[in-house]
């Protein structure tokens, strides 16, 4: 197998009383799609916070190549959540007031990219996911499909090491779905980019590589699947 | 599934040789079970003896392979009532999954094991089926679809199984 | 470093701008919010410079009579003079040479014949119905006067050149120079209190709107910034985007603000407050308060945006907000408002009212307890709508709101409240005043039903003249010389005057068939001294030259004849008067000059016109009042400055109430915005569209409903202190309470009727849609 990019180790978080994550684990390796399954409730959306920093785990480590993620400032993570992950969620990621380009353009412009470039690299994208023609419209006057697509280029905009995606497809019906899973996993592979896809649903499984089962705050990961 | 409809079917788009209509089914719908030559004669003999097909003409040289076979207005018939006729839900009350879960929670054995043995291998069969299809073309993607829809609903049943599957061992036991 | 902080402010000012329909009307709002402010800030940076304008005006055009070396006196004679209610300032003015002074806003000193008038006064004699005022202006224009000389735009001036024997009149003085005097202007106390109190009570609203108005779609805003969290914007990064993001519509504000300014100023010679108009450009901020303004309101801006994310951690999955904030501590608001108080109680520690020490502690401490209403209203909110339970549907739905979160609300009707509640103190303090001038002549003169009279003062060798001009004139019913003598009561020491008729006006006015030579006669009912009796002897003064009284002659009274009061008015018609000659000095020592009174045909209102055009060739020689109108054109004055101010206060707090009523409609808009779909699943699960509305009202009522308990509370304390500092009684003025009150209530009634077809909109099924 690959080198090992991410690990994340006997995570635990409780959120009040209840816990999410009662130790789990998982790791990604470079360029890898890795489903996380698991019913609702189960703690796999606390597990993709924890891997991507933005929540921080009450024990266990989270390591991303080489640099424990618990060990930095938020100035840090900020840094890495802008380079280095992408996120594709289920909806409200994309900011309302700005254009579907803009959004995609936000990343890039965040980490210091004069805009004429940000954008030039946004309408690229767009034409990958093969939504050119939202580019000048707002979320709120897109379908939700495109809308995902849209969420799809912005996540890749950046070149991203890893993609974190949670319910993807949560909102959508089969084909968009359908459609916007080929365009995530398409273009990460093509790119190189690993994949953290989190669902309920098999089928949108059955685009990674290999799976974890999260039940209960604990992952079950077979390991003949490696 | 009646092979007599399906090529009675594909007839409805034109005159074909028996030879023909084997490439044609293989193609759309034989991509696991491709049909001999044999059952496709049988089935044409069959269909010409019930005047839902006719011979349209021979080509020179003879033999069965050089004739060709057009669909007659009862055949048509015979497709248009089929088609909207529903198919009877398949349905699997005792499979062989569900006797080996309550088997192994009977022996003692982890059923969880069991279950989580069987998601591998579905989802394995899952997404060779979705590599295909993004490969594939319409059609391919027509049937892989269903076959993913059947087995992720064999998927959910794992699920909710593993859900209950405390509830199952306490019944089980008794 | 740099780059990286213009690009955040560079997506902070998109996020702005430009945002569709929604944010549009965000970035709207605070705009014309924070310009309202800075304009109002703005006008009250200016109201010193363009009050010291005018005063320097004033002052430029005053003349001085200290002799100066190698100047021949302008000869100067200051009268004035009424038209239509209007007060005309006329100047005779004569240079003997060419080093004489020239009074300020003209070239040249007129000739005679000619005169520069003011701009207003121009433009009156010019109106088609000024005939009589050109007839008694029948000098030529030379010029209109330049704004140096005329202090009020509105002022109505005259200099009117005259002939070389101005020199040698009466009243003229001569003047070497103008403008050297300083002129002390000195505001009642009473009347610049309440000035004060209207500044402090429409001027904290307006910060209260600007902190508000910066905050509008709070909700929002988090929800964006945690997006961007989630695409890697660091935290610091956020709260950067945030503050450009406000300054962006203080930016827009302040800009817009100081065009509303400009407008301001344009049309400010329209304006005529307390009698006094100004020119645009006297209005000039104070320079370090206009910077403090223009600095002051971004910093705001972006202060209260950050102040509104302190309790706030933006993560990239949404915003933490602690959810029970920190409980509101009662001590510091107690404090604030009790602060306040004690300013109040200590006024300057027994400085003089009007002092400066006076004046900012007064200031100071009605502000604190002003501004202890929004202070106090949220504690008070949370605490009172803590207790509540049960009701209607719609009444929980909107208590359980409230009790969740309460701020946002009482912020903004913490600004209607302080309105109120200043107001209330305003109008209070104004009704005690208008107690005052109840008791004042003033009504007395207006209800006396007296027929019209003038009186004329002639120089000396123009008195007959005067009576033979004025003979004949329609709409004079006669015209007569009156004099006064001064006399001494020898018990008290005290001196009185006494008129001093002809004969032949006695018989003519009072139908006196024997009128004789040193006569007393005693009008009507009226008083005249106690010990003022027959028999008893009085001495008659003299002036000597230096202006003091010294005995000329004893005089014993005669008989004292009683007469009906005359058909006609006339000030000298009047009390007591006597006749010349008898027992009486010949000649009398006079202490007045003569002067001539005219009775005028009541039912003409043309014939005081006519009287004063028909003293026109007299010219400097003679100047003329109506009655009294001096005494109680200035009480007037005063009473007028009482109505403008109120007027002014009233005018502010409708529009304070307006501002109030948009920030109210914006929650409430928000608020439907925010909770679209739990509204539309509401609405979907069966609860009528009814009763979501009277929950939406009752979330806008109960606040309303606290605040304005809380706005009467500290405006009748504000008045009780207040009018304590003029000893004054404190007199609640209910009914304007009851209108502000009522005010109120109808503001949230129509905010939440404006509000319903939004509501309508939310609940429609569609809104279950997701994003």
């Amino acid at each position: 197998m690959s080198d090992v990019l991410l690990v994340g180790t006997d995570l635990r978080k409780s959120f009040g009383k209840t816990p999410a994550l009662d130790g789990a684990g998982m790791s990604v390796a470079a360029g890898e799609v890795v489903a996380v399954l698991g019913p609702s409730g189960s703690g796999k959306s606390t597990l993709l916070h924890c891997l991507a920093g933005i929540v921080a785990p009450e024990s266990g480590t989270v390591v991303y190549a080489g640099r424990e993620l618990s060990a930095m400032g938020d100035k840090e993570r900020s840094a890495l959540r802008r380079g280095e992950f992408g996120f594709v969620f289920q909806f409200g990621q994309l900011v309302p007031e700005l254009t579907c380009l803009e959004n995609v353009a936000l990343p890039l412009r965040l980490g210091g990219t004069p805009r004429k470039a940000a954008e030039a690299a946004a309408r690229e994208w767009l034409g990958r996911v093969r939504v050119d023609e939202v580019a000048d419209k707002r979320p709120g006057e897109v379908s939700g499909g495109q809308g995902q697509r849209v969420a799809v280029a912005r996540a890749l905009v950046t070149r991203p090491k890893v993609i974190f995606a949670d319910e993807p497809t949560g909102a959508l019906d089969s084909l968009s779905g359908e459609e916007v899973m080929r365009l995530l996993v398409g273009t990460a592979r093509e790119t190189g980019a690993a994949v953290v896809l989190v669902t309920h649903e098999a089928r949108v499984a059955a685009y990674s590589d290999r799976e974890v089962v999260v039940r209960d705050g604990r992952t079950r990961e077979p390991e003949h699947a490696w | 599934m009646s092979i007599g409809h399906a090529l009675l079917g594909l007839l409805e788009t034109g005159p074909r040789h028996g030879y023909d209509l084997k490439r044609a089914y293989d193609e759309r719908f034989g991509q696991d079970r491709p049909l001999a030559y044999g059952q496709v004669y049988s089935t044409l003999s069959r269909l010409l003896r019930n005047g839902l097909v006719e011979e349209s003409g021979v080509e020179p040289g003879g033999g069965p392979d050089r004739k060709r076979y057009a669909i007659t207005h009862a055949g048509v018939t015979d497709v248009a009532e089929w088609l909207v006729t529903p198919e009877k839900p398949q349905i699997y009350l005792q499979s062989a999954l569900y006797t080996k879960v309550v088997l192994a929670l009977m022996s003692g054995r982890s059923a969880e094991d069991v279950l989580d043995a069987q998601r591998v291998a579905h989802l394995k069969a899952m997404r060779e089926l979705t590599a295909r299809k993004q490969e594939g073309d319409l059609a391919d993607q027509l049937i892989c679809d269903h076959a993913l829809f059947h087995l992720e609903a064999d998927l959910r049943w794992l699920e909710l199984t593993t859900a209950r599957l405390a509830d199952l061992g306490a019944q089980v036991a008794s | 470093m740099v780059r990286a902080w213009c690009n955040d402010l560079a997506i902070g000012v998109r996020l702005a701008v430009g945002g569709g329909r929604t944010s549009l009307a965000r970035f709207l709002l605070s705009t014309f919010g924070v310009a309202t402010a800075v304009a109002v800030l703005l006008l009250a940076a200016s109201v010193q410079p363009t009050l010291q304008a005018r005063d320097d005006r004033s002052t430029a055009a005053s003349p001085d009579s200290n002799p100066a070396d190698g100047i021949t006196p302008l000869a100067y004679r200051s009268t004035s003079t009424n038209f239509h209610g209007r007060n005309i300032a006329v100047r005779y003015v004569y240079a003997p040479d060419a080093t004489s002074p020239v009074p300020p806003g003209m070239d040249a000193v007129p000739a005679e014949g000619s005169m520069w008038v003011s701009g207003d006064l121009a433009t009156l004699l010019a109106e088609p119905g000024s005939g009589l005022l050109r007839d008694r202006f029948p000098a030529r224009v030379a010029g209109v006067l330049g704004q140096e000389g005329v202090p009020d735009p509105h002022d109505l001036v005259a200099y009117v050149g005259a002939g070389p024997d101005l020199v040698g009149g009466s009243l003229t003085t001569p003047v070497y120079a103008f403008g050297t005097f300083e002129q002390v202007r000195y505001l009642d106390p009473t009347l610049l209190l309440l000035i004060l109190l209207g500044i402090v009570a429409l001027l904290v609203p307006v910060f209260i709107f600007l902190a508000a108005s910066t905050r509008i779609a709070g909700a929002e805003r988090d929800r964006r910034l945690s997006a961007l969290r989630l695409v890697g914007a660091g935290d610091r990064q956020v709260r950067r985007i945030a503050a450009a993001e406000s300054l962006v519509s203080a930016v827009a504000g302040l800009v817009v603000g100081v065009g509303l300014y400009q407008v301001g100023r344009s049309v400010a010679p329209g304006v005529v407050l307390a009698g006094i108009s100004v020119y645009p450009s006297d209005i000039v901020p104070v320079w370090w308060l206009a910077a403090l303004v223009v600095l002051a309101v971004p910093v705001l801006a972006v202060l209260t945006a950050q102040f509104a994310l302190r309790r706030t951690i933006i993560e990239p999955l949404g915003v933490v907000r602690f959810s029970k904030p920190v409980n509101r501590k009662p001590a510091w608001r107690f404090a604030v408002i009790g602060f306040g108080v004690v300013l109040l109680l200590w006024h300057g520690g027994g400085a003089r009212a009007g002092s400066e020490v006076w004046s900012y502690s007064v200031a100071a401490g009605a502000t604190l307890l002003l501004a202890g209403v929004p202070i106090l209203l949220p504690l008070v909110i949370e605490r009172a709508v803590a207790r509540l339970r049960g009701g209607p549907t719609s009444w929980q739905l909107a208590i359980r709101r409230l009790q969740l979160d309460s701020g946002t609300s009482a912020r903004v009707v913490g600004g209607v409240a302080i309105v109120l509640a200043g107001a209330i103190a305003v109008q209070s303090v104004l009704v005690a005043q208008a107690d005052r001038f109840a008791d004042s002549p003033s009504e007395v003169s207006t209800t006396a039903g007296q027929s019209p009279h003038m009186q004329v003062y002639p120089e000396a060798d123009a008195i007959q003249r005067s009576i033979d001009l004025l003979d004949g004139v329609p709409g004079v019913r006669g015209a007569f010389p009156s004099e006064s003598v001064t006399f001494e009561l020898e018990e008290t020491g005290m001196t009185y005057g006494l008129n001093v008729l002809d004969c032949a006006v006695v018989t003519e006015v009072y139908r006196v068939p024997d009128c004789g030579g040193g006569q007393v006669y005693a009008v009507g009912g009226a008083d005249f001294p106690e010990l003022f009796t027959s028999g008893r002897t009085l001495r008659l003064m003299d002036v000597a030259p230096g202006g003091e009284y010294r005995p000329r002659a004893a005089w014993t009274i005669p008989e004292i004849r009683r007469v009906a009061r005359p058909a006609e008015s006339g000030t000298s018609l009047y009390g007591l008067f006597l006749t010349a000659g008898g027992t009486l000095p010949d000649p009398l020592p006079t202490t007045s000059r003569t002067t001539v009174d005219v009775v005028l045909d009541p039912t003409d209102p043309d014939a005081l016109d006519r009287a004063y055009a028909a003293l026109a060739p007299l010219g400097w020689k003679v100047h003329s009042n109506e009655f009294d109108p001096y005494y109680y054109g200035s009480r007037l004055v005063e009473e007028q400055s009482f109505l403008t101010i109120r007027r002014g206060l009233l005018i502010g707090a409708v529009f304070i109430l307006l501002l109030a009523g948009i920030s109210l409609l914006v929650l409430a808009l928000e608020h439907i915005r925010e909770r679209r779909r739990p509204l539309a699943v509401l609405a979907a699960s069966g609860v009528p569209t009814g009763a979501l509305a009277r929950s939406l009202l009752w979330q806008i009522a109960v606040p309303i409903a606290l605040g304005v308990l809380i706005a009467i509370g500290t405006g009748i304390a504000l008045a009780a202190l207040v009018l304590r500092l003029g000893n004054d009684p404190l007199y609640v003025d209910w009914p304007s309470v009851g209108l502000m009150t009522l005010a109120a209530a109808v503001l949230g009634l129509l905010v939440s009727v404006v509000t319903l077809p939004f509501l309508r909109g939310a609940t429609r099924l569609t809104s279950l849609r997701t994003e």
